[in-house]
C-alpha cells in the first residue's frame, strides 16, 4: 500500500513537472506568456476567494473591489509617489486588508443574501469612487504604470513577469494549503457547517470571519497589484461588477473548497475565453449555462470531477488487486472445505 | 444516473475545448465579411481590435461592419499597389485588458505591422503601452483627447478629436449670441477631459465671454435627468452644453429638457448625428446643435460631399440599407488612411516606414474632411463642420434658421 | 426650481424601484430565497412588450396582457426547472444566489441573442408629446408608467389578501410545514410567487419602454435598486418595499437636484450599507427568515 502511495506521489510530481514544462514551452510566444501571466494572477485572486467563499462559506461578490484596491493603491504609490513596485504591492495588500477589516464589521453579522448585497455594494462604491476621484485618474484611469521590479531586477518581458507571477502563485497555493489544514481552516469549516455549534465550541466566530475576509482581501490585492504592473493600464471599467461574477464563476467551475480548484478554474476558463473569441456573441450564454450546469452536476467543480474520476480509477485498480487474493482465498477455502 | 450525467458533461466540456482549439485554425467559410482577394499578390495583413462583446458593443457594431466593408472595397479596387489587404480582428471585449491581449497577440503571433483600433479611448490607452514599445503604428478612432495627449510616437487618430470639436461648439454658441449656458458632462474619460477644457483653469467658455451658470455631471448609463436638469434650469440659462456618452442617453436628455420647458439651443458632441436621436425625441430634436466631421444622410442624393456619398454608397452596396450613424464615416476614413499609408510607405514590412508614411499624409480628402498628419501630434483632422436638427432632419447649422425654429425672434 | 416636476420624476423612479423590490419580497416570503435576476425580468418584459406592441403591432392592452402571461410563465419555468431542482441537489444557500446571478446573465445574453445589441425604441403610445398637469409639462407615458405600477401594486395587494392563493401564500410564509399539513400545496404556492414577481416586473418593463427606451443593460440598473428598496423597508415586507422604493426614488431625484448628480448612487449605496449595518431588519423590523 505504501508503495502505491509513493507511486501516486511520483505521478503527482510528474504531472506538475509536465505542467511546468508545458508552461515554459508555451510561453515562448509572448501572447501565450501573457495569458499564462493572467492565469497566475487569477489563481492568486481565486485562492483568496476560496478561503472566504469556499472554506468559511461567506458569499462574496466583492472580490473585484479588493482587486481594484490592490491595483489602484499599487499604481498610485509607484506612479505618483515613486515607490518601488514590490513594496507598493505589499503595502497595497495591507491597505486592502485594512478595508476588509472595516467591511467585516457589518459583514460578520450578516448572512446569506444580505452578505451578497453588502459585498456587491462594496464593489460598486469602490468603482464609483475610482471614477470620480482625481487621485485615481478618474474615468481615464492610470496609464504607463511602472513595471514590476524586484531587487533592482526589472521584469521587462512577459516571460520574466510570468516567472515572478508563477512563483507568487505557487507560494499562494502553498500558504493557503497550510492555512486551511491548520487550526484556522478547521475553525472556518466549523463555522461554515454550523455557526451556533462553532460558537458553542468556543470558536470566536467574529474573529475568524474577519480573518477570512482579511486573507481574501490580501490575496485579491496582491493579484490586483500584479495585474496593474503587468497590463500597465487600469481604469474603473476593469473592475466593474462583471469582474466579481467572473471570479465566482471561475472558482466554482474550478472547484470550491479545494486545494487546486483556483488553479484549475483559471487554467481552463481563461484560455477557453481566449479561444472562443470568434464566438463572442455566444460566449456570455455559454458561460452562464456552464455555471448553472456546474452548480447542478459538479458542485465541487472540475477539481471534484477529476477527483471523482481518479477515485473511480483507483477503486477499480484496488478492487482488481484486492479481488485477486480474495479469489485465491475463496478458492483455497473452498478446496479446504472440499477436502 | 449521476455518473452518466457527469461523464456526459465532462465529454461536452472536452468537446468544447477541442472545438475551441479547432476554431483557432479554421475560417468560417460563410463569413459574409470574409475578404475576397480580387487584387492579386500576397495579402498584406493588418491587425484590428474591436468591441464585439460587452456593454459598448451596441455602440460599436457599425464601426466593425464598415471597416470590413471598406477593406473589401479597397481590395475590389486594386488593393494596395496591387496587393490585397486582409486583416485579423480580435475582440477587445470592451475592456482594457482585452485590448492589451489583442494587440499583444496581433504583434507577437500574427506579426502585423499596422494596427487599427476600436473607438474606446480606454482600450486605446491600454493598447498603447504595447504598441508604442513595439514600435508598431496604430490608427485609432476614439475621440477622447487623453490618448493623443500622452505623446505617443506611433499612435494616430483618423477622426475628429475633442480639441477639434470643442472650438466648433463654442463657435456655435457665439453665433447664437449666447451669453450664458449650463454645462453637463458624463463621468467618463471623454466627459471629464471636456469639462477640463471648457471649464478648467483657462476655461474656454469663460474665455469666449460665456458665463457658465451651472456644471453638473452624471454617471454612465443614466436615463433620468429630472433632478439635475431642474436644478440647472432654475438659473434660466440661454443654452445647454452637454458632453454625452451615447445616443439613447442624449435623446433622453433632450426630451427631458424640452419637457421641463427649456426653449434654447442644446449644443453637444458629434454622436448627436446618430439616427437614434430622432427616434427617441422626434420633433423635440429641433435646436440640437453638434459639430461633426461629416454627416450621413437618409438618401444618397442628399449626401453633402462626394466622399460621404462614396462611403454611404459603399455601405449601401454591402448591407442593402442606408447607414444611420456617422460612426461609419470614422471607420471608412480609418481604412482609407491605412491604405494610403501602406501605398506610399515603400516597404509594408517596416513599421517605421508606415509611420513615416502616415506622418507624410497631407491634403488627403476623405469623408470627414481633409487630413494632415504633418504636425506630428497624432491628430490628422483639424476642422469640422457644425450641423443642427430641424425637426428630425439634420442640416448645416444656420443661426438665423435655428432662432426662427425655436421661436427666439 | 419646480418642485412638482421633481416629485413626478421621483414618483417614476420610486414606482419602478418599488415594483422590483416587491418582486424580491414576494419570492423571499414564499421561499426564503433571493433572486438576483429580478432586474433582468424588467428588461425581458420590456423586450417582450416591445415585440408584441411594435413588431407584431398588437393593441396596447393585448400586448400588456401577453407580456404579463409570458413573464408569469417565465418566472414559473425558472423556478420549476432550475431553482427547485437545485435545492433538491444541495442545500447550500450561496449556490442559489450564484445560480440566480447566472440566470441573470443568461437572460441578458439570451436577449442580446434574440433582440440584438441596438436600443429598441417604443413608439409613443399617445398621439401627443406632453400634457400639462398642474402647470407642469409631463409626458403621458410617464403618467402611464406611474399608473400601471400602482395598478399592479393594488393587484398584488388584492391577490395576497383576498384570494385563496394569496392567503395560502401568507400561511406558507408564516410556517411552511404547518401550511403543508393543512393541505396547502406549498410547491405550487412557491412557483406562483416566482411567476407573480416576474409578471409585475414585466408590467413595469412594458411601461418603461416608451419612457426610457429598451436596452440590454437596463436590468443591471434595477437589480441593485430593487434590493436596496426591499432591504430599506424590511426584506420580505411588501409595504416596506413600497416605502423603500419611494424613499430611494425621492432620495435620488432630490439629491441630484440639490446636492450632487454624479454621487447620487454613492448616497444610495451608503444608505443601504448603513441600513445593513445598523438595522438589517429594515424600517418595519421584518424578521429574517432562517
Amino acid at each position: 500500500m505504501k508503495g502505491f502511495f509513493e507511486k501516486g506521489k511520483l505521478l503527482r510530481f510528474l504531472g506538475w513537472a509536465a505542467f511546468a514544462a508545458l508552461c515554459v514551452l508555451i510561453s515562448q510566444k509572448k501572447y501565450y506568456a501573457l495569458v499564462l501571466c493572467l492565469i497566475g494572477i487569477y489563481t492568486i485572486a481565486l485562492t483568496g476567494l476560496d478561503i472566504l467563499f469556499g472554506y468559511s462559506g461567506q458569499i462574496s461578490f466583492g472580490h473585484a473591489g479588493f482587486y481594484a484596491i490592490g491595483a489602484y493603491a499599487s499604481a498610485i504609490l509607484t506612479k505618483t509617489y515613486g515607490w518601488r513596485p514590490f513594496e507598493a504591492m505589499l503595502v497595497s495588500a495591507l491597505m486592502a486588508v485594512a478595508v476588509a477589516v472595516v467591511i467585516a464589521i457589518p459583514a460578520c453579522r450578516l448572512r446569506k443574501h444580505f452578505l451578497a448585497v453588502l459585498t456587491t455594494t462594496f464593489t460598486q462604491i469602490v468603482v464609483l469612487l475610482a471614477t470620480n476621484m482625481s487621485i485615481t485618474g478618474a474615468a481615464t484611469g492610470i496609464s504607463t504604470i511602472p513595471r514590476m521590479r524586484i531587487f533592482g531586477f526589472v521584469l521587462d518581458s512577459r516571460q520574466k513577469s510570468l516567472a515572478f507571477i508563477a512563483v507568487l502563485a505557487i507560494l499562494g497555493l502553498i500558504v493557503k494549503r497550510k492555512i486551511v489544514h491548520s487550526r484556522i481552516g478547521r475553525a472556518l469549516l466549523a463555522i461554515k457547517g454550523n455557526t451556533a455549534a462553532a460558537q458553542g465550541l468556543g470558536i470566536n466566530v467574529r474573529f475568524y470571519k474577519t480573518l477570512a475576509f482579511a486573507i481574501c482581501a490580501f490575496y485579491g490585492a496582491i493579484a490586483g497589484s500584479l495585474y496593474a504592473h503587468l497590463v500597465r493600464f487600469i481604469s474603473p471599467e476593469s473592475f466593474e461588477g462583471t469582474q466579481s461574477t467572473l471570479f465566482i464563476t471561475t472558482l466554482l467551475l474550478g472547484g470550491l473548497q479545494s486545494d487546486y480548484g483556483a488553479l484549475i478554474g483559471a487554467t481552463v476558463i481563461l484560455p477557453m475565453k481566449e479561444a472562443l473569441q470568434r464566438f463572442a456573441d455566444y460566449q456570455g450564454i455559454a458561460f452562464a449555462l456552464l455555471s448553472i450546469l456546474a452548480l447542478f452536476f459538479f458542485p465541487r467543480g472540475l477539481y471534484g470531477l477529476i477527483g471523482q474520476f481518479a477515485g473511480f480509477a483507483q477503486r477499480r485498480l484496488t478492487k482488481r488487486s484486492a479481488s485477486a487474493p480474495a479469489e485465491r482465498n475463496g478458492a483455497s477455502g473452498g478446496s479446504g472445505e472440499g477436502a | 444516473m449521476k455518473k452518466t450525467v457527469v461523464t456526459l458533461l465532462a465529454t461536452l466540456l472536452a468537446l468544447m475545448l477541442c472545438a475551441a482549439a479547432f476554431a483557432e485554425f479554421t475560417q468560417d467559410p460563410n463569413d459574409p465579411y470574409a475578404v475576397e482577394y480580387e487584387a492579386d499578390g500576397e495579402p498584406i495583413i493588418i491587425g484590428n481590435f474591436a468591441v464585439l462583446s460587452g456593454k459598448s458593443a451596441a455602440n460599436c457594431v457599425d464601426y466593425d461592419r464598415m471597416l470590413k466593408a471598406t477593406m473589401k472595397w479597397i481590395n475590389a479596387h486594386g488593393g494596395v499597389n496591387g496587393r490585397p489587404v486582409d486583416f485579423i480582428t480580435y475582440d477587445s471585449a470592451d475592456s482594457p485588458e482585452g485590448a492589451v491581449k489583442a494587440v499583444t497577440r496581433l504583434i507577437e503571433d500574427d506579426d502585423v505591422k499596422l494596427i487599427l483600433s476600436d473607438s474606446q479611448s480606454a482600450d486605446i490607452l491600454a493598447a498603447m503601452s504595447v504598441t508604442e514599445e513595439a514600435g508598431i503604428p496604430m490608427i485609432g478612432i476614439g475621440t477622447g483627447v487623453s490618448w493623443t495627449k500622452c505623446g505617443g510616437k506611433y499612435t494616430f487618430r483618423s477622426t475628429t478629436s475633442g480639441y477639434t470639436v470643442y472650438p466648433s461648439m463654442i463657435e456655435a454658441l457665439k453665433m447664437m449670441g449666447t451669453k450664458n449656458c449650463a454645462f453637463f458632462y458624463v463621468e467618463n474619460d471623454l466627459g471629464q477631459s471636456a469639462n477640463e477644457w471648457f471649464n478648467g483653469e483657462n476655461g474656454a467658455l469663460k474665455a469666449a465671454g460665456i458665463e457658465v451658470t451651472s456644471i453638473s455631471s452624471y454617471q454612465k448609463a443614466e436615463n433620468d435627468f429630472t433632478g439635475s436638469l431642474s436644478a440647472a434650469l432654475a438659473d434660466n440659462p440661454e443654452a445647454i452644453v452637454i458632453i454625452n456618452n451615447g445616443p439613447n442617453e442624449l435623446g433622453q436628455f433632450v426630451k427631458q429638457a424640452r419637457q421641463q420647458e427649456f426653449g434654447g439651443v442644446i449644443v453637444t458632441i458629434e454622436n448627436a448625428a446618430n439616427g437614434q436621436i430622432p427616434e427617441v425625441c422626434g420633433d423635440l430634436c429641433t435646436g440640437l446643435i453638434f459639430p461633426s466631421g461629416g454627416l450621413v444622410t437618409t438618401t444618397l442624393e442628399a449626401a453633402l460631399t462626394p466622399k460621404v456619398r462614396e462611403a454611404e454608397e459603399l455601405y449601401y452596396n454591402y448591407f442593402g440599407e442606408m447607414c444611420t450613424g456617422s460612426a461609419v464615416l470614422r471607420s471608412y476614413d480609418q481604412a482609407m488612411v491605412a491604405a494610403q499609408a501602406l501605398r506610399t510607405c515603400g516597404n509594408v514590412d517596416d513599421p517605421d516606414a508606415i509611420r513615416d508614411a502616415i506622418l507624410a499624409i497631407k491634403g488627403l480628402t476623405l469623408a470627414q474632411g481633409t487630413y494632415d498628419f504633418s504636425a506630428g501630434d497624432g491628430d490628422g483632422l483639424a476642422t469640422c463642420d457644425i450641423y443642427m436638427y430641424n425637426g428630425t432632419e439634420k442640416t448645416v447649422f444656420d443661426p438665423d434658421l435655428c432662432r426662427k425654429l425655436l421661436g427666439m425672434e | 426650481m419646480n418642485i412638482l416636476t421633481l416629485i413626478i420624476g421621483a414618483l417614476v423612479l420610486g414606482s419602478i424601484y418599488s415594483i422590483v423590490g416587491m418582486g424580491y419580497c414576494v419570492i423571499y416570503k414564499s421561499s426564503g430565497l433571493m433572486n438576483l435576476s429580478q432586474g433582468q425580468f424588467v428588461m425581458v418584459g420590456a423586450y417582450l412588450g416591445g415585440t408584441f406592441f411594435t413588431i407584431l403591432r398588437l393593441p396596447y392592452l393585448l400586448s400588456l396582457a401577453l407580456t404579463i402571461v409570458s413573464m408569469f410563465i417565465l418566472g414559473i419555468v425558472i423556478q420549476r426547472v432550475v431553482i427547485v431542482n437545485l435545492l433538491k441537489r444541495s442545500s447550500n444557500y450561496s449556490f442559489v444566489i450564484v445560480c440566480t446571478s447566472a440566470i441573470s446573465d443568461l437572460l441578458m445574453y439570451g436577449s442580446m441573442f434574440i433582440w440584438g445589441v441596438n436600443v429598441f425604441h417604443f413608439p409613443s403610445v399617445f398621439n401627443m408629446t406632453f400634457v400639462k398637469v398642474l402647470g407642469v409639462q409631463v409626458s403621458p407615458e410617464t403618467l402611464l408608467l406611474i399608473g400601471l405600477s400602482f395598478i399592479s401594486m393594488i393587484g398584488l395587494y388584492l391577490f395576497l389578501n383576498k384570494t385563496k392563493f394569496g392567503i395560502a401564500m401568507k400561511a406558507e410564509a408564516m410556517d411552511g410545514m404547518a401550511a403543508s399539513s393543512v393541505g396547502i400545496n406549498v410547491p405550487a404556492v412557491r412557483s406562483i410567487a416566482w411567476g407573480i414577481s416576474a409578471a409585475i416586473a414585466g408590467v413595469v418593463g412594458f411601461a418603461i419602454g416608451p419612457v426610457y427606451g429598451v436596452f440590454l443593460t437596463m436590468g443591471a440598473v434595477y437589480t441593485p435598486k430593487g434590493y436596496s428598496s426591499a432591504i430599506f423597508g424590511g426584506y420580505g415586507n411588501i409595504y416596506g418595499a413600497l416605502v423603500g422604493g419611494m424613499f430611494f426614488g425621492f432620495l435620488e431625484t432630490f439629491v441630484s437636484a440639490f446636492v450632487t448628480a454624479s454621487y447620487k448612487d454613492v448616497v444610495t449605496f451608503a444608505v443601504l450599507i448603513l441600513m445593513l449595518t445598523f438595522r438589517p431588519n429594515g424600517l418595519f423590523n421584518e424578521p429574517v427568515i432562517e
